[in-house]
């Protein structure tokens, strides 16, 4: 264990493209994916895994399945670099990727001022509950706001519906919102290696790429 | 090839698949479950590589069995592995205390998780840690995945060593966390078949041998002692020793300690405990060694570990100061910000202040699906037997049943406990008790909760969720199913089993809601046990293999030109049905619409209909 703490990040000469991200030796990129449970929460959060660890950086994650997964809320801990637990710290994270809006307030701990970048969907999944206690579903804006107090930056997507608009169906927003995320370098992993690993998974020009590429043209 | 097959390099598991691994490393031959949240996994990646590996792998119908079958095969040479989550520990428990006491020929290897703060367990917040101390065996507690692989390897050969199995003990944020895995080589099992059973009087287990056995045990327990003072699974990072401060921990515990350590930037020396019997010299020795006159013990649940702490402080007259729980509460999980306020406390310095988020933060609660045929079973039997009757709950998605609007779970407590504990309130009050029960349910421990109920002459009904598979745990197969990891298997009829056991039994369609109610009115007359299964597939299987054979699933719609604002639909409670309170519209979102029929039924003006053109696209 000793050992993992001073543990490099190779292949950091070669990733030349991601300059701009604050991954440099010795030093971590944490990532929170939410989400509620079935919108691929848990398949992108698998997708940075491989590619992290596929570049040489040192993968560590959390996630939870079962019960805890249908329709709730739903967390993906990712991280990268110098790290010896699986789940992202108090005011340690560095991206927050929320494929609902609703679901990325509970990550108000985790986030800091000073570097947190948020990425929202549009998409609204009105919880029952709020119908049950006869509330509506808050302004994107509002909720914009509110996360906005706790971030440096926050970035509305409508990655559902552009999803949609390139597939026909909104399922791979997580795909979508991604590739904008790799498109502004808000993370420290190659474009090439996510194809990579796409094409291990679902094989090659399959629908995911094209998602992928279609987010990081505009 | 699964990442978990691969024959060298350095792969991203998770805890439950290194687990897997490092069977694999040991040479397995035969794995057994009942599917468990947070160790589903382990079974679940077994029975995808059981052809290719040559393991045999089960779903065993409860814990107690999958225990049972692996111990038979460790008893006749094959190394074997059963794994259950904690509460499955409870039901195995019976069979597997006798186990240190009788003895095993190759080495067996039990896995488990415990779930601290409750993510996929209700029921208790168990620390399943006492059971190695109760049943004589060793216990090795991994912190990340690479340890997860490697203690399970080496779990095998301590357990042929000593011939008593050894524990593996996982938290969920062990089993459900990635990191990376240095593989070693894979071990060919020996094939199953070719185990043989030598008849011997060592496994004798009557008394008063088994007395004589109780003494070896604690004799060799205090052997392990020795083992675990020397062992290199546990660890030291070193530190200043002026700070006269340490920490003692285990298992994910002491990832979040060492990330504690770097955030209060102090070179605070930490031991990690990984093999019970714990050591005490070990612990000696460390306190010695820095100075330590306050030392911090962390560890997830119960005060297992720092109780142990304190008696060999108090029995090797250390002059140090023991915490552990008066500073992090035993309950909940692990965070490391918890570790830092206690440091804090401890070391008189300024920690960065915990951040909390906002108490009015919305929690989006865990729901049945859309479309899910339990929320049917609920609503027609709601709509018959009121809310004056009392319904027994029991484990399994339908726990979910407990939120509202469907409030249809009275008491939740055990496998098959809804209709043990239903019995005896109907005993108590004179009334007729309702309990639901799950299909995979019904096989675990269901059967004998029947057989009870009729044979003490209960008057009860037993509606069983038959939605084809273990669905919470991640769609496993069992007996009632047909199938086992891909290929066919023999069918019970749990309608058969049931009549010949003399209950009065009825099938019914959950997404008929008219017959439903027609039956349920039927049964509700009649006196005794009477059992209604309410079959329908589970909606979530039913939709991934609509997806995969491109079936277009019709989805429905509310026509607001006959909507009266009744507010009915509402009160089924299905995820994808909403009200507009601004606007007073009532609508239902087509993005999670899963075309289950049953709002349609409910609308007493009809309102709620099929969107036509998918429907006719279906028939395209």
């Amino acid at each position: 264990m000793a050992g993992k703490k001073n543990k490099k990040i190779e292949n950091e000469g070669e990733n030349k493209e991601n300059k701009k991200v604050n991954v440099k030796e010795n030093d971590q990129f944490n990532v929170i994916i939410t989400g509620v449970g079935g919108q691929g929460v848990m398949t992108l959060g698998s997708l940075l895994a491989l590619a992290g660890h596929e570049e040489g950086k040192n993968v560590m994650t959390s996630e939870l399945h079962g019960l805890a997964k249908r329709f709730g809320h739903t967390e993906f801990h990712f991280r990268m670099g110098n790290v010896t637990t699986t789940i992202v710290p108090n005011k340690s994270a560095d991206l927050i990727i929320a494929l609902e809006p609703l679901e990325s307030l509970p990550l108000a701990k985790y986030c800091d001022k000073e570097k947190t970048i948020a990425y929202i969907d549009t998409i609204q999944i009105k919880p029952t509950r709020m119908d049950i206690e006869g509330t509506n579903y808050p302004d994107i804006e509002e909720i914009k706001n509110r996360l906005k107090s706790h971030c440096k930056e926050v970035i509305v997507v409508n990655a559902s519906s552009e999803a949609k608009r390139i597939t026909g169906s909104s399922t791979y927003s997580n795909i979508y919102i991604l590739g904008k995320i790799i498109k502004n370098k808000h993370i420290g992993i190659k474009q090439s290696t996510i194809i990579k690993i796409l094409e291990e998974q679902f094989g090659k020009d399959n629908i995911n790429i094209t998602v992928l590429k279609e987010a990081m043209k505009e | 090839m699964e990442d978990v097959l691969k024959p060298n390099g350095t792969v991203l598991l998770l805890g439950d698949e290194a687990i897997v691994r490092g069977a694999l490393e040991a040479g397995v031959s035969l794995s057994a479950t009942y599917p468990g949240t947070p160790v589903s996994e382990v079974g679940d990646l077994f029975c995808k590589i059981s052809k290719e590996t040559g393991v045999h792998f089960e779903y065993s119908t409860n814990e107690k069995i999958a225990a049972e079958t692996a111990a038979g095969a460790a008893f006749s040479g094959l190394r074997s592995m059963v794994s259950f989550k904690h509460f499955g520990f409870n039901v195995a428990s019976d069979s597997i205390f006798p186990l240190a006491y009788h003895g095993v020929k190759a080495g067996m290897v039990i896995v488990f998780s415990d779930d601290p703060n409750c993510w996929s367990s209700g029921q208790s917040e168990q620390d399943t840690r006492y059971y190695a101390k109760i049943g004589h065996m060793p216990m090795l507690e991994p912190s990340d995945s690479q340890e997860a692989k490697d203690f399970t390897k080496y779990a095998f050969d301590l357990s042929e060593e000593i011939g008593i199995p050894v524990i593996v003990r996982l938290t969920t944020r062990v089993a459900y966390g990635r990191s990376p895995v240095k593989l070693g080589k894979i071990k060919k099992p020996k094939p199953i078949g070719e185990g043989s059973f030598e008849k011997t009087e060592k496994w004798n287990t009557m008394p008063p041998k088994i007395i004589d056995r109780h003494k070896e045990l604690h004799e060799l327990m205090n052997k392990l002692e020795e083992k675990s003072e020397k062992s290199e699974l546990h660890k030291t990072i070193d530190g200043d020793k002026n700070l006269g401060f340490g920490i003692i921990s285990c298992g994910a515990s002491f990832n979040y300690s060492l990330e504690a350590r770097n955030i209060v930037k102090k070179e605070i020396p930490i031991l990690k405990i990984s093999f019970y019997p714990y050591p005490k010299n070990r612990i000696k020795e460390f306190v010695e060694k820095y100075n330590i006159k306050r030392v911090l013990v962390v560890e997830e649940i119960e005060d297992f570990l720092g109780q142990h702490v304190k008696a060999v402080a108090n029995e090797l007259k250390l002059d140090i100061e023991v915490h552990g729980t008066d500073l992090i509460p035993p309950v909940g999980e692990m965070r490391t910000e918890k570790i830092v306020n206690a440091i804090g406390t401890l070391l008189k310095i300024e920690v960065p202040e915990e951040k909390k988020t906002p108490v009015d933060v919305f929690k989006r609660d865990p729901i049945l699906c859309p479309g899910c045929p339990h929320r049917a079973s609920f609503w027609n039997t709601k709509e018959v037997m009121g809310r004056n009757v009392t319904y027994g709950g029991d484990i399994g998605c339908y726990i979910l049943g407990i939120y509202n609007p469907i409030d249809m779970q009275d008491y939740i407590i055990a496998m098959g406990a809804g209709t043990g504990i239903a019995h005896g309130i109907h005993k108590a009050t004179g009334k007729t008790t309702v309990a639901f029960m799950g299909d995979s349910t019904f096989f675990h421990s269901g059967l004998s909760e029947i057989a009870n109920a009729i044979y003490n002459e209960s008057d009860m009904i037993i509606i069983i969720l038959d939605n084809g598979t273990t669905a919470m745990t991640g769609q496993q197969p069992h007996p009632g199913t047909g199938n086992k990891c891909g290929e066919s298997a023999p069918k019970i009829s749990i309608e058969e089993v049931c009549r010949a056991m003399g209950a009065y039994v009825t099938v019914v369609n959950p997404f008929d809601t008219r017959k439903m109610q027609e039956v349920m009115k039927e049964v509700k007359e009649k006196k005794g046990v009477r059992v209604v299964i309410s079959r329908q597939p589970c909606r979530l299987m039913f939709m991934r293999n609509a997806r995969k054979n491109k079936i277009n699933v019709p989805t429905y719609y509310i026509d607001q030109d006959v909507c009266k604002k009744c507010g009915k639909c509402m009160e089924y409670g299905c995820p994808a049905i909403h009200h507009d309170k601004k606007k007073n519209v009532y609508y239902i979102d087509e993005n999670m619409c899963w075309g289950c029929t049953v709002c349609s039924q409910i609308c007493p003006f009809g309102a709620i209909k099929v969107n036509i053109k998918k429907s006719e696209e279906e028939k395209k």
